[in-house]
């Protein structure tokens, strides 16, 4: 394989290992701020140690996400140096913004939660979390800040063979941005309730502090239900914004090959990318053009026109059926999660969450589910984004930097070995923790 | 203009960076060895594991500054120096997990895997960032399309030498810290092995000193030009024997501090040594990338100013706030790791 090829392979693991634990400590931050609010409202010692027993961890999954999250860092100038050098006076301001604003108020306000408990008053606590939630969120929308201006590239001019800013509040507070940071951190919170939630219905399973852990559970619960039904409005106009910006992605998202006016939505297809076709397919007539343009009767540009306009080769389209699937198997996670908000609502309000076995037990499976379903929905768009690096501007090829394969095989051989070691021990340590009583 | 700025602010970035992640990393290198009762190691866990985070982030914001400002600084040198970088991150990985995952295990063994980890892994990133430094001071082979770097080239006796004088000094510096955070038989202990590395530190300072001055790698060229500016190094050179002055007195603040200063001094003579280049190449001075040409566009640069002073001040009121809490000295009930 190739150094491109390898470079994207390595891209792609390590951001995806590292996606694993914002989504989950975005989410958890927030259970701490809520449990160590309701402690200071409520005086109830129990929200103290329920606040204590998440931040614990939060903690570990903190430190790997820190750790794995350094890489992503790294990796531009390291991989894509080319990429780095060209756009790196917007790209790089965002990562800037990141670590000043978002970086050093998680670090230090984390180290008083951990440490601080003997040191500061109950109120500066709660403060504490609040401030570790905040940096969460800011440091979620400065990431997101750059990578949403590769999709949907603002607030520039070329100038040689260089990207200049021109408008930093172009990039930076646009309608898009808001709604895909909109949509990661509702995503986020699907990920955070739903551990909160497992571990919550796992103690209450095997009748260890149930009182406490029924406490914990409420709260989650909320998130749970308002996340889920938000991200279906967060995530229609997400697809908007691709349809008026990214209009490429989204035929290949939809698997459209030709243009069509009422384009039907497909639900299932099976795709011949090699002859441009789909052999079979099963769609709700208008509904793509219904999603896309607020028009049943709208046209909506398929693969063949665009890559003509684009200028591109049918060759440099990337796996159509892999964008296809990805984005499908997340709607139909985001569906799966109102259908366990549903359910939630109706037994929790007859009363009859405690006998319903079988569906805290689903309840104990679910928290892996938010991780796959904000993976796949990674993978569409930054898969669906090919062949460019920046949308329509540059192409991935020409982003990569000038190493060896050797190299980048060693670097990517180390990665998955260190990465495949953090995975056990972080599963190992937070079991450990899960297991052990809220004190 | 814009730009010359922004090579000291990149340098005040640097400095707190090394300042700050120098004791803990010091700390993290000694732990192992210092000591064998498990109350001392704690201790030393302790005093670093709550800041280490926070002081590491400076390395970050340093790292996305320049990514920013000075794009084709930061992709080339972390392209051309591939396999030294991934070295980096390698061990930023582990050491990043192991103070976490330490203080969740309960056996010995496992404790023990994860103090030499740690040292290990804090070594190295001083002796990685030292040679980076020393490379840079020492320039590197850049051509027209950058450079290429390997790991057995980055390794060469004038980086190995500064590593070994870097780690020196920030053991040092971290002793001096511990030296505030603990009390009786191990701060005794502490302040003899301070002794120790305050002259090995000073041998080492004096020899780099003049193997930097007949290396011929135009390391003093600047000095050379504005001669006023050798009293920079005097001036470390003082901090460092008050470091020792008020080390004898039993004045562990004041010698932290000449030492906090005796760390800055040093980056900062790499800064003037380097100004106005950010790289410079060994085989033109044609290809040296100066802050002149490889500044982002203005607009950029007038933006991350701002955000960077905001966030200087934002960052020395949160740390103002941590250390205080944290003031003192370390006492057993404390000890949460």
């Amino acid at each position: 394989m190739d150094v491109l090829t390898l470079s994207r392979w390595q891209f792609g693991i390590t951001a995806a290992f590292h996606f694993i634990f914002p989504s989950f400590t975005i989410g958890l931050s927030l259970f701490i701020f809520i449990y160590f609010l309701l402690y200071l409202l409520k005086k109830d010692e129990v929200y103290r140690k329920i606040g204590n027993f998440f931040v614990k961890i939060f903690a570990i999954a903190f430190a790997v996400g820190v750790a794995t999250g350094v890489v992503m860092e790294f990796q531009f100038g390291t991989n894509w140096s080319v990429f780095s050098e060209k756009a790196g006076g917007i790209f790089g301001g965002p990562l800037a913004l990141e670590a000043i604003f978002a970086f050093f108020l998680e670090s230090t306000f984390l180290a008083i939660l951990v440490f601080g408990e003997k040191k500061v008053s109950p109120l500066m606590r709660t403060v504490s979390a609040f401030l570790v939630m905040v940096g969460t969120l800011i440091s979620g929308f400065w990431i997101l800040t750059a990578l949403n201006w590769m999709q949907i590239p603002t607030g520039f001019r070329v100038e040689g063979d260089k990207i200049i800013l021109t408008d930093f509040w172009a990039i930076s507070f646009n309608i898009p941005n808001l709604i895909r940071f909109l949509h990661t951190i509702l995503a986020c919170f699907i990920a955070g309730s739903a551990l909160v939630l497992g571990i919550s219905a796992y103690k209450i399973l095997r009748k260890k502090q149930e009182d406490i852990f029924t406490k914990a559970f409420v709260p989650a619960m909320w998130v749970f239900i308002i996340s889920s039904v938000l991200q279906i409005f967060a995530g229609t106009l997400s697809g908007e914004y691709v349809a008026k910006h990214q209009p490429l992605k989204l035929a290949i998202m939809e698997a459209l090959w030709e243009t069509k006016t009422s384009a039907p939505e497909p639900i299932i297809a099976f795709i011949d990318q090699e002859n441009m076709t789909n052999v079979v397919e099963i769609g709700i007539p208008g509904l793509l053009s219904f999603l896309a343009y607020r028009d049943i009767n709208a046209t909506v540009k398929g693969m063949k026109d665009l890559i003509e306009e684009y200028n591109l080769k049918k060759e440099e389209l990337p796996s159509v059926p892999l964008v296809f699937w990805s984005f499908r198997g997340m709607v139909g996670l985001g569906f799966l999660f109102v259908l366990i908000s549903i359910l939630l609502i109706v037994l929790y309000y007859g009363r009859k969450l405690s006998q319903s076995k079988w569906f805290l037990w689903l309840l104990v499976f679910t928290p892996p589910l938010p991780i796959i379903a904000n993976w796949l929905g990674w993978i569409a768009t930054e898969v669906g984004r090919q062949p460019w690096v920046i949308y329509g501007l540059m192409k991935t090829r020409e982003g990569v930097s000038r190493i060896t394969t050797p190299e980048i095989a060693f670097t990517l051989f180390f990665f998955i070995s260190i990465y495949a070691i953090l995975l056990i021990l972080w599963l190992f340590l937070t079991f450990r923790e899960i297991s052990k009583d809220v004190k | 203009m814009l730009a010359e700025i922004w090579f000291f602010v990149l340098g005040i970035f640097l400095i707190m960076y090394v300042i700050l992640d120098g004791f803990d990393l010091g700390g993290a290198t000694i732990l192992p060895f210092i000591s064998d009762k498990e109350l001392d190691k704690k201790i030393i866990l302790n005093a670093i594991g709550r800041v280490w985070d926070g002081n590491e982030v400076w390395l970050v914001a340093f790292g996305a500054f320049l990514f920013g400002v000075f794009p084709p600084v930061y992709a080339k040198f972390f392209s051309g120096a591939y396999i030294p970088v991934m070295l980096l991150v390698f061990v930023l990985i582990f050491r990043a997990v192991s103070f976490e995952f330490r203080s969740k295990v309960d056996s010995e063994t496992w404790k023990n895997i994860f103090d030499y980890l740690l040292a290990f892994s804090s070594l190295l990133i001083i002796v990685v960032l030292s040679a980076a430094g020393a490379n840079v001071l020492k320039g590197l082979p850049i051509g027209l399309e950058g450079f290429r770097l390997s790991l057995i080239e980055a390794l060469n006796p004038f980086a190995i030498f500064t590593a070994l004088t870097i780690t020196s000094l920030l053991i040092l510096h971290s002793l001096l810290y511990l030296a505030n955070k603990t009390e009786g038989e191990f701060l005794n202990k502490i302040i003899s092995w301070s002794k120790f590395f305050w002259i090995l530190t000073l041998i080492l300072m004096v020899i780099w000193g003049i193997v930097s001055a007949v290396s011929g790698f135009g390391i003093y060229s600047n000095f050379i030009k504005y001669p006023i500016l050798f009293i920079e190094p005097i001036l470390t050179t003082v901090f460092l024997i008050l470091v020792l002055v008020y080390l004898n007195k039993e004045n562990f603040k004041l010698s932290f501090l000449f030492s906090s200063l005796t760390v800055g001094g040093s980056i900062l003579f790499f800064g003037l040594s380097m100004f106005p280049n950010l790289l410079k190449s060994s085989l033109s001075e044609n290809y040296n990338l100066t802050v002149y040409n490889s500044a982002s566009g203005e607009l950029t640069l007038t933006i991350a100013l701002v955000v960077a002073l905001i966030g200087i001040v934002l960052v020395s009121i949160y740390n103002i706030y941590v250390y205080k809490t944290f003031a003192g000295k370390i006492k057993e009930e404390d000890l949460h790791y």
